[in-house]
């Protein structure tokens, strides 16, 4: 049985990775007003029939008893996610909005902004489906608490929604899905000394001061503002071609990421933040088309720290390459695979600890701002729901601190650059000013 | 593996060789599949699958060259980038 396979022993454990994304959900749902999540939206040409979608959701979902786990502890103090033995009834997670006639694409951008910043509804909720139906333009959007899934896997997970319709509702279609990981308590000694490396790599981050923008959070409970960057296949092709001349062939994420922080400098600037150097962590996919695919559940993403000196952002040439230098830096010394060993070793650390811990190393902050480019979509189909879909793109909840990053996808020849801002953080016309910076640099 | 156990320079066949070598474990494609010719844009190298190859190519030849140009021309397909290899051994 699917379901059986898809709960082995009703138990995962979780990685170190895992561990401090369930670190960052305390942290967001203590600052802001939900937890860490995203959504990926799939915009259509046409609207889906409302009534299919909450069927074919509901046979699709008890499929996964997994969705609807939580977080407990082994003897082995082991965190592992719990999940119910098999799928509960319960009614299916879609919401519906219907905006009136006249509206116009802010206003879908508006009432994803909403559902973005609505929290789960019980601790066993982490994801949330919503049919959105514009004047001209209709969308399905996943939410999705990112102790669940990472960027991937939530496209891996709505593709694999689209083979069941396809396959008219064959469980089989979930077969290859491994959701079985071990302890991960051996080989203490290698743990350590990667350890030993990360710590390194921080201390060297924590020389020069950290340029970050001060969070006032006022005993609220902000939500996040957006702005929805979509170029078309010419001017994809053009920025594609314009990085590979100026950062090299196939730099499209330092050129990316070069832009950004240039745009944000300026900002950051206007806003007198106290200077020193930009560091910031960039989340990326190393793994194999094969373990994306089967792999959907939890978290496999690695992460690499960048430094951006002040003086490198004058000079395009000289950022690009400092960033691609990095890059390869890290790659090349086996920094990703260093943390995530090192982050085995914090699962021992109760949540509210560890997320005072995290802040501890890098003078209290942990990032001046975030980026990330999900360059290979997992999510293949050209068409959902018997509509054409017409872009998709990611709209995260940026971890806080540092509340704001600026996030990148493909799909279809087609690049998204996503700006995800905690409110009052900066305000409407900045966030107008970086989107206006970006259209124009890009 | 630069220079062949009998002290001669590698071949640029040898090269495209172990240059294939690598992108099929880094794209996880079977060797025989990839062209020589095409880009690698096309075989589906992006540009972290690139950085991993440029840190295969100081392991395999001792060669940097993250800090070179990375020009379309020299580095887009395994032919021109053994060629470049090839040159600067």
């Amino acid at each position: 049985m699917i379901s059986e396979y898809l709960s082995v022993k009703n138990k995962y454990y979780l990685n170190g990775f895992d561990w401090v994304m369930g670190s960052i959900d305390l942290i967001m749902k203590n600052t802001t007003c939900a937890g860490n999540a995203s959504q990926i939206v799939f915009m259509l040409d046409a609207p889906p029939d409302e009534a299919l979608v909450r069927e074919a959701l509901g046979r699709f979902l008890r499929l996964f008893p997994v969705i609807n786990g939580s977080v407990s502890r082994h003897w082995t103090l082991t965190p592992y996610w719990k999940m119910p033995g098999k799928s509960e009834e319960r009614p299916v997670p879609l919401t519906v909005t219907r905006l009136d006639a006249a509206s116009a694409q802010s206003k879908v951008l508006a009432a994803l902004t909403d559902l973005i910043n609505t929290p789960f509804t019980s601790k066993s909720d982490h994801l949330a489906f919503h049919l959105v139906y514009g004047k001209n333009e209709q969308c399905l959007a996943l939410t999705f608490d990112h102790r669940l899934f990472d960027a991937r896997g939530a496209e891996s997970f709505v593709g694999l929604f689209q083979k069941f319709l396809a396959s008219n509702y064959d469980p089989a279609v979930a077969a290859d899905i491994r959701l079985t990981q071990g302890f991960d308590l051996t080989g203490w000694k290698s743990k350590f000394l990667a350890g030993q490396a990360v710590n390194r790599k921080v201390l060297a981050l924590s020389q020069s001061a950290m340029r970050t923008m001060p969070i006032h959070l006022n005993g609220g409970a902000p939500g996040f503002r957006y702005r929805v960057i979509a170029f078309d296949r010419e001017e994809t092709k053009r920025i594609t071609n314009t990085a590979f001349d100026e950062a090299g062939y196939l730099m499209l994420l330092p050129y990316l990421f070069s832009r950004v922080a240039e745009g944000l400098h300026r900002l950051f600037e206007r806003r007198g933040a106290p200077s020193g150097a930009y560091v910031v962590p960039v989340s990326t996919d190393m793994r194999t088309a094969k373990d994306i695919r089967e792999e959907i559940f939890f978290n496999h993403n690695s992460m690499f720290f960048f430094q951006i000196k002040p003086e490198d952002l004058g000079d395009r040439k000289r950022l690009a390459a400092s960033i691609r230098g990095q890059w390869y830096d890290q790659i090349q010394n086996k920094f990703p695979q260093k943390l995530l060993a090192a982050s085995a070793l914090m699962r021992i650390a109760p949540l509210p600890f560890l997320k005072r811990f995290l802040r501890l190393p890098l003078g209290g902050n942990i990032a001046s701002f975030c980026f990330s480019h999900v360059s290979k979509d997992s999510f293949v189909s050209a068409d959902l729901l018997g509509a054409r879909i017409v872009n998709m793109f990611h709209m995260p909840r940026t971890p806080v601190p540092p509340g704001i990053g600026v996030f990148f996808n493909t799909y279809g020849e087609r690049l998204n650059a996503t700006i995800s801002c905690l409110d009052g953080l900066f305000t409407g016309d900045e966030l107008d000013m970086l989107e206006e910076d970006l259209r124009g640099s890009l | 593996m630069a220079v062949q156990e009998t002290g001669k320079k590698m071949t640029r066949q040898e090269i495209e060789g172990a240059l294939a070598e690598g992108i099929a474990t880094i794209i996880s494609a079977e060797k025989k599949a990839l062209a020589f010719d095409q880009p690698f844009h096309d075989l589906g190298v992006d540009s972290l699958g690139f950085v991993e190859l440029l840190v295969f190519i100081e392991k395999t030849f001792k060669l940097q060259l993250i800090q070179s140009d990375l020009t379309r021309k020299d580095f887009e397909t395994i032919r021109s980038l053994a060629s470049f290899i090839h040159k600067n051994l």
